[in-house]
């Protein structure tokens, strides 16, 4: 919680926002010096040296609420099969995360892998998310599609079967495979604070028989304040 | 998966139309066989103790097969027949595994029908005695269009009618024929 900006200021709630107590000179809270951060728009009114007042504090704030959305890699989609059907899954897609200082703040599971050679003839599409479609089953003797980059976290498309030709008997498609998780919400980090997101990568559709698609990668959107930035890939981004 | 129109096939088989409906409800596909000029009907279940209830007796062949289809020719069960079963093959190269008894029930000879790595719709058929001696190998079985039916041309019609599924097969050197019919 900022420190209040209209009302009558007291040391002791300056104290409270950025740490201390009230027996401290107000000289103790010059920003950069160990108590306000040197970061942080609501901060830069405060000096780092020379004259200080209380009005200047008005607004400061230790942490930033930084708003996220974050989602997990779709799974890959299943294969499908020649013959019959076929057990296991494709690769799960890997899960989407926020770290700070070592510490997790937030992260949001990647899908499930599509099950190889259990799906009706042609292969299952991949559960699309908010960000677009999933990746398409594929059709009889094909491959399912991977999912469109843009369709962050979406599942691979399941890879179509076979019907028989001889004596043979017709053979499963796989599944698609399933959408990350995605997670909307807030966390409070210290202005200046180093945010470390990783993000998980598609599931390979799994590679046999008619091959399931690649899950879509995830993706994270982090703002704050009146900034934004967003992530396709790992990265990091300084909370300034 | 079931016949549920197998109505549409009556007429062209007596064995195949004696069946029993219990025994009717069991089939999971009929092959048609157009042999010198002779129809005859392989019935395909998928649990051994119909075929039992339809042939009398199973061979251990048959019996402790590793498979999901068990097929008997039913004209071959006629008194002094030699009786043809039929089970799904081994490993993914062997779609299936023919045997063929004589009349008192002594294994003659067995085949297997091989894929064509090059051909997805070609089989090679390797034919064995008794004993596991090679009679003959490769001879090219090939699935095709429906100029590759020499019997009943109205056959195939009805099964298509009612909704079936139907593969036209031929051996590439002799005058046989075959309809694989199957629910869609």
């Amino acid at each position: 919680m900022a420190v209040m900006v209209s009302g009558a200021l007291s040391l002791s709630s300056i104290a409270t926002e950025f740490g201390g107590d009230a027996e401290l000179p107000l000289s103790a809270f010059y920003r950069g010096a160990g108590r306000v951060p040197a970061a942080g728009a609501p901060n830069l009114r405060i000096p780092a040296n020379g004259t200080i007042s209380f009005s200047a504090f008005r607004g400061g704030a230790l942490t930033a609420v930084v708003d996220c959305e974050i989602i997990g890699g779709g799974g890959g989609g299943g294969h499908g099969v020649g013959d019959g059907t076929a057990s296991g899954r494709a690769i799960s897609g890997g899960a989407t995360a926020i770290t700070s200082a070592g510490k997790q703040l937030v992260s949001a599971a990647g899908g499930l892998g599509g099950l190889n050679g259990q799906a009706p003839r042609s292969g299952n599409n991949g559960e699309g998310t908010a960000y677009g479609p999933g990746g398409i089953g594929g059709n009889v003797n094909a491959a399912g599609s991977s999912a469109p980059n843009s369709s962050y976290g979406a599942g691979g498309g399941g890879g179509g079967g076979d019907n028989p030709s001889t004596y043979d008997s017709s053979g499963a498609g796989g599944f698609g495979g399933s959408a990350g998780t995605r997670r909307a919400g807030s966390i409070q980090v210290v202005y200046g604070a180093v945010l470390t997101i990783s993000i998980g990568a598609g599931g390979p559709g799994s590679n046999a028989g008619y091959r399931g698609g690649d899950g879509a990668a995830g993706y994270a959107r982090l703002t704050w304040d009146e900034k934004a930035a967003s992530f396709t890939a790992s990265g990091s981004v300084v909370v300034d | 998966m079931q016949f549920l129109e197998i109505d549409a096939l009556t007429g062209y088989s007596a064995a195949l139309d004696a069946l029993t409906e219990g025994q009717r409800a069991a089939l999971v596909e009929i092959v048609f066989c157009f042999r010198l000029g002779v129809l005859s009907a392989t019935a395909v279940f998928s649990d051994v103790e119909t075929l039992r209830e339809v042939t009398g007796q199973v061979p251990d062949e048959i019996e402790f097969a590793v498979t999901w289809r068990y097929g008997v020719d039913l004209e071959s069960l006629s008194h002094g027949q030699r009786a043809r079963f039929y089970v799904d093959g081994h490993d993914p190269e062997h779609v299936l595994l023919g045997f063929t008894y004589s009349p008192v029930g002594v294994l003659e000879e067995w085949k297997r029908y091989r894929r064509d790595p090059d051909c997805k719709q070609r089989l090679l058929i390797d034919r064995f005695d008794a004993t596991g001696e090679a009679k003959s190998i490769g001879e090219v079985e090939r699935a095709g269009g429906p100029d590759l039916w020499k019997g009943p041309l109205d056959l195939p019609e009805k099964a298509k009618q009612a909704g079936l599924h139907v593969i036209y097969l031929a051996k590439e050197t002799k005058d046989q024929s075959y309809l694989r019919i199957f629910q869609s």
